[in-house]
């Protein structure tokens, strides 16, 4: 089986450019030029052609992702407006929780204002329509049906990141890597670490694509 | 004949027909529900509904193949709903008993947004939303039904003081247009949202961008979180219009088309508050009658729309970085919101 496979994308190698898979931190960091590895990803990212995501990317992480921290300052304004505002923790991840307590920390300390509190929700606004347009006019390819993401494969990566939007990023990658010979980019070194459970996704039938950390 | 079975009266077609819209007008209902009601049969009831359907005065409001839904043309709920009875009761005779005083005090008839804003007050001093409702809706808060005069009903029992309230009430709201009626309305703490998307529509209207950019942070932050399914429409809204502002050269093109999404996102969001408001108003053995009507009405709102907003989303998305003023440079807070 595993010769099998190995022999299919040896020759995708040889007929065809491989694609570059890349995580939504990648696409994200490449506009903020605060990050570390601001200038290494938009180097690698105007040398790449063939520039792949997945479905589930664009359709739902990317959105919900946004969609959340959108909210999160729409929660602290309304705190901002009218202390009494009971803040709705419930669509929030932990980390964004912590954000939300350090902007309510500042709020009361007179630190934050309505208006910079507008400017911040109007960066990620902004940020969001990079996002977009990076993905309407660079990205090559958007691969795997959200409804053919496999459910075994996302079960067993959730295993090494517990985070099931991360896991069906990989899962599609994973998928997509058995047509299409690919290299996956991340910045991400503690979800995409495939190698602990490299032999179960291969027991599933599955090769793993290379992850490549651009940091 | 069987001791069980009614017995039918003779009717003519005109008093059966009647009669179903009599029923209607009280709500909607299925053929056999009807049927029991005027002590028909089912096929004649059934006969008769598609005769009132020709002549217009009969809306089939849910079309499933075994279990069709009818409502009247002139229910005064709107959307057909099937509110309890006693509130279409208390609602109609409240708003009859306040036109006939208006007319006597002012020798004029009220016009009907102004008889509704009058009649919202009245409840809320009086503290009757229990059994007059109160409902928001396109253009603020307004009882469950429309009113017409020539639907005849009970009058509304006044308690002692009450009629000189109305009176108040009355020389206040004689000197105001149906906006003015409006704005003063607004500008209730509770109806913030709506006081924000007055001056929004104002400012678009006037072109004024450097308040409009305000605004729309203004209406963000004031959203009533309780209005979930029209949610992402009004996001993908503020998203494309905050954009369009920042875009460099020729915006209006685009901020006209975004006024247009403006107005068809605040339809949506304000049909989904009057179906959240008037769901108390529904008895428990129409709620799933309730269920089925809004979901019919949103659900096809809110794809139409959609589908208009995605379009203008995808315009903004595909503006090149040069077209459009935006820097790499993140305030600390934001990039370590988004590092990972």
């Amino acid at each position: 089986m595993h010769l099998i496979i190995s022999q299919t994308l040896y020759m995708n190698y040889l007929v065809n450019k491989m694609d570059d898979f890349i995580d939504t931190c990648v696409i994200i960091a490449s506009f903020d030029n605060k990050d570390k590895y601001y200038e290494i990803i938009n180097i690698f990212l105007e040398g790449t052609e063939r520039l792949v995501i997945s479905i589930y990317q664009e359709k739902e992480e990317i959105p919900n992702l946004f969609l959340r921290r959108q909210k999160l300052f729409m929660e602290v304004i309304k705190f901002l407006q009218n202390s009494d505002y009971p803040i709705d923790y419930s669509d929030f991840t932990e980390r964004e929780k912590i954000s939300i307590k350090k902007l309510l920390t500042r709020i009361t300390l007179k630190q934050e204002s309505e208006e910079s509190l507008n400017k911040m929700l109007e960066e990620v606004i902004t940020l969001r329509r990079k996002v977009f347009h990076f993905i309407q006019k660079k990205v090559f390819k958007k691969v795997i049906p959200i409804v053919d993401i496999k459910g075994d494969l996302v079960s067993i990566i959730k295993r090494i990141n517990q985070n099931k939007s991360d896991a069906k990023i990989i899962a599609s990658a994973v998928q997509e890597h058995q047509t299409n010979n690919l290299i996956a980019f991340t910045l991400d070194k503690n979800d995409w670490k495939l190698n602990s459970i490299r032999e179960k996704i291969e027991n599933l039938g599955y090769e793993c694509p290379e992850v490549r950390f651009l940091r | 004949m069987n001791i069980n079975n009614k017995i039918k009266e003779r009717k003519t077609p005109e008093e059966i027909k009647e009669a179903i819209i009599l029923e209607l007008n009280n709500g909607p209902k299925g053929a056999s529900e009807i049927a029991e009601k005027i002590n028909s049969n089912w096929i004649t009831t059934e006969k008769f509904l598609n005769e009132l359907m020709i002549e217009k005065k009969v809306i089939e409001i849910i079309s499933a193949s075994k279990s069709k839904v009818y409502g009247s043309a002139s229910d005064l709920s709107f959307f057909y709903l099937p509110l309890s009875e006693e509130i279409r009761k208390r609602t109609l005779s409240l708003l009859s008993t306040l036109n006939e005083i208006w007319k006597k005090e002012t020798n004029t008839t009220p016009q009907k947004t102004i008889l509704q804003k009058l009649a919202v007050e009245f409840v809320e001093k009086n503290n009757l939303q229990n059994e007059v409702p109160i409902l928001r809706f396109h253009y603020g808060q307004t009882l469950a039904l429309r009113f017409e005069e020539y639907r005849t009903t009970d009058v509304y029992p006044l308690k002692d003081g009450q009629k000189n309230e109305i009176r108040e009430l009355i020389t206040e709201y004689k000197g105001y247009s149906a906006k003015e009626s409006k704005l003063k309305q607004y500008k209730k703490p509770s109806m913030v949202f709506y006081k924000i998307k007055e001056e929004t529509i104002n400012n678009f209207c006037l072109e004024k961008e450097e308040y409009l950019k305000k605004d729309l942070f203004n209406l963000f932050a004031n959203y009533p979180s309780e209005l979930s399914a029209s949610f992402k429409l009004f996001d993908k809204l503020m998203y494309c219009a905050i954009n369009i502002l920042n875009i460099k050269d020729n915006k209006n093109e685009y901020l006209s088309n975004i006024r247009g999404a403006f107005f068809l996102v605040w339809d949506c969001l304000t049909t989904e508050a009057y179906f959240y408001d008037v769901e108390k108003a529904i008895s428990p053995e129409k709620k799933d009658l309730f269920v089925q009507i809004k979901s019919n009405y949103l659900n096809s709102k809110i794809t139409n729309v959609s589908e208009f907003i995605e379009e203008i989303e995808n315009e903004i998305n595909n503006l090149e970085p040069e077209e459009i003023n935006a820097s790499d440079n993140l305030s600390d807070f934001v990039h370590e919101l988004f590092s990972e």
